[in-house]
């Protein structure tokens, strides 16, 4: 079992993070009393694309320090501005056509284990729910998806320098689709037992 | 004559600030968090665009209705849940159908009911047509501007309803829609909702201006 920190900032708390998968526990904090809480028992830290981004810059060095003890961010949506060091721009895939957002793994991980590329291309036959742009991966980056377009990297895992990980995904929150009848539903329970195995690595 | 608008610091919100910068569309971007603190009275209008969490309005409320009663126009944007912030407006949410358009034929069920109105010059019912996330009351004196008439295939228990309504409060109005263009626009989903910012966007100012000028009658009289 996992514990996982999730800032809210919508008025209410999305399905997926109200009752999370497997026997995974999420504590819903206002994402404006971060500062508040001690983050470094958390497996890992879920950060939606529905978060006020300037509140993140200032919050950054928090992020930055629970990184460094070894710990796990899920940064989630096409972020206007980047508010973890380090981590560079959004950019959509410039063709805008939907045949070039079509996923592809790039390598076996835990994340992706069990999943089918076509399943998170896809819902309901429709192409770009998933993933339309990215940002370049950093250094040591382990990169779990690429749009077949121009081959560019969609979903990764930035393993920080001085500690930690980052799982980027630059599309709606990852939990948008926990009870998806595909096996698209098992990116978010994959990523956050992957969380819970590493941090006990770590430990 | 610009548009003064809360900031959320939500991605898709500052997006769109950035890709409408050339277009003079905003004067001022006050930071949500400071609201309690600014003079509204100086902006003749404040928006609050899409998605902004309603229940960090709650706090401001009698600021912003004071600030309508004054005079102000207030543009409410979708998914903000207005009726968090506003008294005597009601949202009745829809399930998103987010597939309705891969049915040959069939359309959202999108209607202009006052194409004279300013903000909505130059707009298509095509260019109003991506989600509908739910309808509106309409408070006393209000216009229906857009509304939905659902068929079936769209919407099975869907009621028609106001999709933006224009208000009168005290000296001033408010324009409230459940239309959440800023949200997809700066996310870079559903290209009907760029084609409605490039029209609605311009003309919020030009109702701006136009109110500004109403206002200014009105206490010359």
């Amino acid at each position: 079992m996992g514990h996982f920190i999730f800032l809210q900032n919508t008025v209410s708390v999305p399905a997926g993070i109200a009752a999370p998968p497997g026997d995974h526990a999420v504590d819903v904090i206002d994402q404006y009393e971060l500062a508040g809480h001690d983050l470094s028992n958390a497996d890992g830290v879920l950060l939606s694309q529905h978060l006020d981004e300037q509140h993140l810059i200032e919050c950054a060095p928090m992020l930055d320090r629970y990184l460094r003890q070894g710990g796990s961010i899920s940064l989630n949506g096409p972020v206007y501005q980047p508010y973890l060091n380090g981590l560079g721009c959004y950019a959509p895939l410039p063709s805008g056509k939907a045949q070039d957002w079509i996923l592809r793994f790039e390598t076996k991980h835990r994340i992706t284990d069990g999943l089918i590329a076509d399943d998170l291309t896809y819902r309901q036959g429709v192409i770009g729910f998933w993933a339309r742009g990215s940002f370049p991966p950093p250094l040591n980056s382990t990169v779990l998806t690429r749009m077949i377009g121009d081959d560019t990297a969609a979903d990764f895992v930035w393993h920080r320098d001085g500690g930690g990980r980052v799982v980027v995904h630059p599309g709606n929150d990852v939990w948008f689709v926990h009870n998806d009848a595909t096996s698209a539903g098992r990116f978010y329970a994959n990523m956050l037992d992957w969380m819970a195995e590493e941090r006990s690595a770590c430990a | 004559m610009r548009l003064a608008v809360v900031d959320a610091g939500l991605a898709y919100q500052r997006r769109t600030f950035a890709d409408f910068k050339t277009a003079n569309i905003f004067s001022d971007l006050i930071p949500i968090s400071d609201l309690g603190d600014v003079n509204l009275a100086g902006h003749t209008a404040l928006m609050i665009p899409c998605r902004t969490p309603g229940h960090r309005l709650t706090p401001h409320k009698d600021l912003l209705e004071r600030y309508v009663r004054e005079g102000g126009l207030l543009l409410v944007m979708g998914e903000t849940n207005p009726e968090l912030f506003l008294d005597g407006l009601e949202v009745t949410p829809e399930p998103t159908n987010f597939w309705w358009w891969r049915e040959p034929d069939l359309d959202l069920g999108v209607q202009i009911d006052m194409p004279s109105h300013p903000v909505l010059f130059g707009l298509k019912t095509q260019d109003c047509a991506w989600h509908v996330h739910g309808t509106l009351s309409v408070p006393e004196g209000g216009q229906v501007l857009l509304s939905w008439h659902p068929k079936p295939a769209v919407s099975a228990k869907g009621v028609p309803g106001a999709l933006m309504v224009d208000y009168p409060l005290g000296e001033g109005r408010v324009l409230v829609t459940s239309l959440d263009p800023i949200y997809h626009h700066g996310s870079g989903f559903m290209p009907a909702t760029t084609r409605f910012l490039e029209r609605f966007l311009p003309n919020a100012v030009a109702y701006t201006a136009a109110h500004r000028k109403l206002l200014t009658l009105n206490s010359n009289n």
